[in-house]
């Protein structure tokens, strides 16, 4: 199948890229390079340096005709999205209306879109939050990607272009970036390989739902070969605290660091976790790496790269 | 959501006990604030616990009547609190209601750490209607509490011997369970099946730790380890069941912390983990290794093995490692030298 991925050259969207290319898929890449590396495009993807929200995008569908959309490009730096509410808007609706526009000009079947559980619940009435969950984001970028949602449903049902979503809870892994939304992984693993000294913010005692990279990447593909238009949290419904993430990378990373805290972040979500169980039983999805195994995996890429 | 204390504090049931001070010093290490519910049951001796509550006082720096205060059941009900103490201690009993109802309203409580019982197997088979109050009904009472006041975690610490008998070893979290040998194991299912079904219910997200006989410094004095060490260090006969070659997981406690502080930090929403050292010791060597580290003889008494006893505990610690990078570090060796050193240190005269 001919796939387009918007973001291909991302953190998420390269892994990705990387399992539909092993996959026997053929590839085509959009990724404007703001946060992106090049290198991490797989050679066996064709790439486009290409603005979502570009006119350009057209020559691409015109030339390629992709059957499926997977959309992962996004502005996706929370506190940009605060301090810019306008370019986080222009990003993500403005390319997200770009992309479905050509997609329909262009017969494309379906779209699968990386949305976000995190975002959009925001401070939860339960845990984990499923599906049903009352949607009520804190931050532009909770608003754009809720936005997003509903941009889908109005494509699928009146222009006939099929859509699923993923709602992914915080995503961490090799390649990761230190402003995306599991940003914390990043910027400890790669502080404590360096032997700086990390600061945790307020009393570290926030938690998060962590899942690995791998793991999502597994999800997309289920979804992708399961044709069926619905909203899924990709996620592993297990919240850890900073503290518990500060502690592990700390004994993997074999830094010598304490616990330093600093003043809170204001706004800062307090708890997240979301339910899976509705992927776990349509998609047969679950997700198998535990936090510790997977920031091993994270860490040693960061070794990595830190040496290079 | 604090009281000022520094956080949600976590409720320790069973804190004047073996586990629980232990857990509540590790705690109050970590700046979190603590309130411990214990009757101080006369099961052993009120004074031990009330030595191991002098321990933590002292050992975490805290002034009584400042940060720290303690309660009995009917001052708390008679009057709401509020206070930003970091060490609470409620005198009650798990199976009174309004005790603990009026705990949960005084505080905001985060998660509880259930380590209240009535423990020992040999005991449960004289009375086994007080092990199912305590255990069973003590249990659902404080799920149900934390149901109406909105505490969604728990810690429960369950125990080996819901393995009963004849399974092969090592034993996996997802080995049949439904053949305790005594009315103590069989408490400690039930409570994980009660966990099990308010974890479903009302999103609880709760932990069950499945603990391989704990030993250490405050080990309870009717536990083999510390029962040895006593008879052997007077002089009195060591009873020997059986033929001694009843096999045993011992678990030191700081390696039991450490999986519990973990399992603190990590919500999961319904988990079973076995806390072991995943090494077996006979009780003969057992008894072999005490008299090493005391210096002296035992005399010993040959017994027939005991009704409810397993034969063997032998944990299979892979899910803990996975969840929890549960490593245990201390053999059994180094625990016993440990644990003959501290009740040197701690016997009167």
């Amino acid at each position: 199948m001919k796939v387009l991925v918007t973001g291909g050259a991302g953190f998420i969207g390269s892994h990705l890229v990387d399992r539909l290319v092993q996959e026997g898929h053929e590839v085509v890449v959009v990724d404007n390079l703001s946060t992106g590396k090049r290198k991490n495009v797989d050679k066996r993807a064709r790439f486009y340096k290409v603005d979502i929200t570009s006119a350009r995008l057209d020559r691409v569908f015109k030339k390629e005709k992709p059957e499926l959309i997977s959309h992962h490009a996004a502005q996706m730096d929370v506190r940009k999205s605060v301090s810019d509410p306008a370019f986080d808007a222009r990003v993500n609706l403005l390319g997200l209306i770009n992309i479905l526009e050509n997609a329909v000009k262009y017969g494309t079947r379906r779209v699968v879109f990386a949305s976000s559980g995190g975002a959009i619940y925001g401070e939860q009435n339960f845990y984990p939050a499923t599906e049903e969950h009352p949607t009520h984001p804190l931050s532009p970028y909770g608003v754009s990607k809720l936005s997003s949602e509903h941009y889908l449903y109005y494509y699928q049902k009146v222009m006939g272009l099929d859509s699923a979503i993923l709602r992914y809870s915080n995503v961490y892994g090799p390649r990761q970036d230190p402003f995306g939304e599991a940003g914390v992984v990043a910027i400890f693993t790669k502080k404590l390989l360096q032997g700086e000294q990390p600061i945790i913010n307020g009393n570290g005692m926030q938690t998060r739902d962590y899942v690995f990279v791998e793991d999502v990447v597994e999800a997309n593909m289920a979804v992708i070969n399961n044709p069926i238009n619905d909203t899924f949290n990709i996620a592993t419904a297990v919240e850890s605290s900073v503290n518990q993430l500060f502690r592990y990378l700390v004994d993997i990373t074999g830094a010598q660091a304490r616990e330093i805290y600093g003043p809170e972040k204001k706004g800062e979500q307090i708890r997240s976790c979301l339910d899976y169980q509705k992927a776990h039983k349509v998609l047969e999805w679950e997700p198998k790496t535990p936090l510790l195994e997977g920031l091993k995996k994270t860490s040693e890429y960061f070794r990595e790269e830190l040496k290079a | 959501m604090d009281d000022g204390a520094g956080g949600q504090r976590v409720l320790v049931t069973g804190g004047a006990g073996f586990i629980g001070s232990h857990l509540v010093e590790r705690l109050l290490k970590r700046r979190r604030p603590v309130v411990i519910l214990d009757s101080f049951d006369p099961f052993y001796a009120p004074s031990i616990k009330w030595q191991n509550i002098d321990e933590i006082a002292a050992q975490s720096g805290l002034r009584r009547g400042e940060d720290f205060l303690s309660f009995d059941s009917e001052a708390l009900t008679k009057r709401p609190l509020c206070t930003t103490a970091r060490l609470v201690l409620v005198v009650g009993d798990l199976r009174d209601r309004k005790t603990l109802d009026a705990i949960f309203a005084s505080f905001p409580i985060g998660i509880v750490f259930h380590g209240a019982a009535r423990a020992g197997v040999r005991p449960s088979l004289a009375d086994p209607l007080l092990y199912e109050e305590v255990n069973v009904r003590g249990t659902l009472l404080l799920l149900e509490a934390m149901r109406c006041h909105d505490v969604r975690r728990m810690l429960f610490a369950s125990s080996s011997s819901v393995y009963g008998g004849g399974l092969r070893p090592p034993f996996r979290e997802e080995d049949p369970t439904d053949r305790p040998l005594s009315p103590y194991a069989a408490t400690k299912k039930a409570c994980e099946l009660l966990c099990a079904s308010y974890h479903h219910l009302y999103r609880m997200q709760i932990t069950v730790l499945r603990f391989f006989t704990v030993y250490g410094p405050r080990q309870r004095p009717e536990m083999a380890i510390h029962k040895f060490t006593r008879l052997i260090d007077e002089g009195s006969p060591v009873p020997l069941f059986g033929d001694g070659s009843s096999l045993r997981d011992y678990t030191y406690i700081d390696d039991i912390l450490h999986g519990v502080m973990a399992a603190m930090e990590t919500a999961f929403p319904f988990e079973v983990i076995n806390l072991g050292e995943s090494q077996t010791v006979s009780l003969k060597r057992l008894i072999e290794l005490i008299s090493e580290a005391l210096g002296k003889d035992p005399r010993i008494e040959s017994l027939p093995m005991q009704s409810g006893d397993v034969p063997l505990t032998h944990a299979d610690i892979s899910r803990a490692r996975r969840l929890l990078g549960y490593v245990p570090q201390t053999q059994i060796e180094e625990g016993i030298r440990r644990f003959v050193e501290w009740y040197r240190h701690r016997k009167p005269g």
